[in-house]
């Protein structure tokens, strides 16, 4: 199968032009910043009742689950309800710079707007790197379940009937971890979860540990799950039915 | 360049039966057909669905093995064929450009098909016509080997259709082969060089060519007594008759004759020479071989290219009805131009 990198600027271009004006997807990845600066205006003052890093964690939760995943995959369903993936594919654009093209543009969506939230709930700049690469690596499995996400569902619709409980799954079950045990035991199986305490301890100042091992490892097997998943979606189902 | 060998095919009530033709390099079929036969006929060109029986080549390769190894030279317009809407004129046309990495400007080919004016327009704010030629525009930055076309001018307007026939006929002479379907045999006619009808009972070839002249004024010279002459049409258990001045053109469908009233179809049980025997005294002339055309209803003579020539009649549906270049002349002399 080719693959040039040339289309897959024009296509990456072309996705970031349309990204602007369709104004489901454009709503979808501004709330997690809507959401940061209305928490940090109302809860600003008294850092004591909400830390800030509560504001950030939730906010950052909310743009992994529900921008990274839900935007590849109603880009991907839009083309095909819309039948302008046919013409495509005509072009000799083959799946995989399709998808490249649609990747791309999500993966730069959600960093830069986690940046942006990073900056508006306050936090130290000096965490920012160790900050890009633990949310990267979740980012990157978020990406992959959008990606089958889009490839199953035949509509824009549909992207949210199929994903909202796949999605809900990575947001919730982490949020509410802290007030149930029994949900802290399934969270701990979470890519999310293990993120939320992989970036606390950073936060704190406090050095990488052997103790942080099994949470790396847990986001580590799951953007190999994924990746499998993703494989055996691809080959099954394809990106044009 | 593309060669189709006895197609047969079933999907979904839609059946190809029979299919065999030939396209060189340069060449352009018309077929008329259903939509969904179209739409059937170019899945298994594109490669998307085997044949049942008999063969479909394209530079002697099966359509999947040549939609593999070269990617991208099947130019291809749907009857629906959707545009990215939000975008502007330009940069759809240029995006792709960049996409086949072609060798063409984009300006040039946007000027050729009357598009420049709309650069900076959204693809929704446009009519049916201009969407049409942003898709052949779209095509020709292709540079496509062969090209399927499915209803090249159904509801364009004159201007947009002579536009459409134009980049047609170049990119022929450029070496593009076309594959062109429609509903309607008129267009199917007008567009291709050579025309075949494909329905269920098989593939007919439309014979496009000129009709042999000799002895066909000449004869019944001495019918001089006025007549009543009623054309007959049978529906069901009815025959109903005619009178010559209300038939718009008769259309000639599987070796039957079809006469079209006000717009509505009528089969008759008469053959196209025996119409033209009893009708030439009312004013009908043979525009084409499929083709007998009430005199008095045409409006407009139409010249597509230099080989191509349509009337246009000023019946209800405003129909246009193909004339053969070998005709034009004897129409010429009728109406004494």
């Amino acid at each position: 199968m080719s693959f040039s990198i040339k289309r897959v600027r024009a296509l990456t271009i072309k996705e970031f032009k349309s990204f602007t004006k369709n104004s489901n997807v454009l709503l979808m990845s501004l709330l997690p910043i809507l959401f940061s600066i209305l928490y940090t205006y109302i809860y600003g003052g008294k850092a004591e009742d909400v830390p800030k890093t509560d504001i950030f964690m939730l906010c950052l939760n909310m743009n992994l689950s529900m921008v990274a995943s839900f935007v590849i995959g109603m880009l991907i369903a839009e083309e095909k309800e819309k039948n302008t993936l046919r013409t495509l594919l005509l072009s000799g654009v083959s799946s995989m710079e399709f998808l490249t093209g649609k990747v791309t543009v999500t993966l730069l969506i959600t960093v830069i707007t986690n940046i942006i939230m990073f900056f508006i709930t306050g936090m130290e700049t000096q965490y920012l790197g160790w900050f890009l690469f633990f949310s990267l690596l979740v980012i990157i499995s978020m990406i992959i379940i959008g990606a089958i996400i889009g490839m199953i569902s035949p509509s824009q619709m549909s992207t949210g009937v199929i994903g909202l409980p796949v999605i809900m799954l990575f947001l919730l079950i982490p949020m509410l971890a802290e007030y149930n045990d029994n949900l802290k035991k399934v969270a701990k199986f979470t890519p999310n979860y293990n993120m939320n305490l992989l970036l606390k301890q950073t936060f704190k100042g406090e050095a990488l540990s052997s103790a942080d091992l099994p949470a790396l490892a847990t986001i580590a097997v799951w953007i190999v799950l994924t990746a499998i998943l993703f494989a055996f979606t691809y080959s099954k189902i394809g990106i044009d039915k | 360049m593309l060669t189709i060998k006895d197609l047969y095919k079933d999907k979904m009530n839609q059946s190809l039966k029979g299919l065999t033709f030939q396209a060189e390099k340069g060449s352009s079929i018309s077929l008329e057909c259903s939509n969904e036969t179209s739409a059937l006929l170019a899945d298994i060109i594109l490669g998307k669905e085997l044949p049942a029986r008999g063969e479909v080549l394209i530079d002697s390769l099966t359509p999947k093995d040549y939609c593999r190894r070269h990617p991208g030279t099947i130019g291809v317009i749907f009857k629906e064929d959707p545009l990215y809407e939000k975008m502007t004129v330009e940069g759809y046309l240029s995006f792709f450009y960049k996409l086949f990495n072609s060798d063409m400007d984009y300006r040039d080919v946007m000027q050729k098909l009357a598009l420049l004016d709309l650069g900076t327009v959204m693809i929704k704010n446009l009519s049916y016509s201009q969407k049409r030629r942003i898709s052949l525009a779209r095509e020709i930055l292709k540079n496509p080997v062969l090209f399927i076309f499915q209803e090249p001018i159904l509801n364009m307007d004159r201007d947009g259709a002579r536009l459409i026939i134009e980049s047609i006929k170049e990119l022929c002479t450029k070496g593009t082969t076309f594959l062109l379907t429609s509903l309607h045999l008129k267009d199917a006619i007008l567009v291709g060089d050579k025309a075949y009808r494909l329905d269920e009972d098989g593939c007919v070839e439309i014979n496009n060519n000129e009709l042999p002249i000799s002895g066909r004024i000449t004869a019944d010279e001495d019918k001089k007594t006025y007549t009543i002459e009623k054309i007959p049409a049978k529906i069901e258990d009815k025959i109903l008759l005619f009178d010559p001045m209300e038939i718009d053109y008769i259309e000639s469908e599987d070796g039957f004759s079809c006469l079209f009233v006000r717009g509505e179809k009528f089969p008759s049980s008469l053959s196209m020479t025996e119409l033209e025997e009893r009708l030439k005294y009312f004013g009908f002339f043979r525009s084409h071989r499929s083709y007998l055309v009430n005199l008095q209803r045409v409006r407009e003579v139409i010249t597509w290219s230099r080989n191509s020539y349509s009337l246009n009649l000023d019946d209800k549906p405003r129909s246009s009805i193909p004339l053969s270049k070998g005709r034009l002349e004897e129409l010429k002399d009728i109406l004494k131009l």
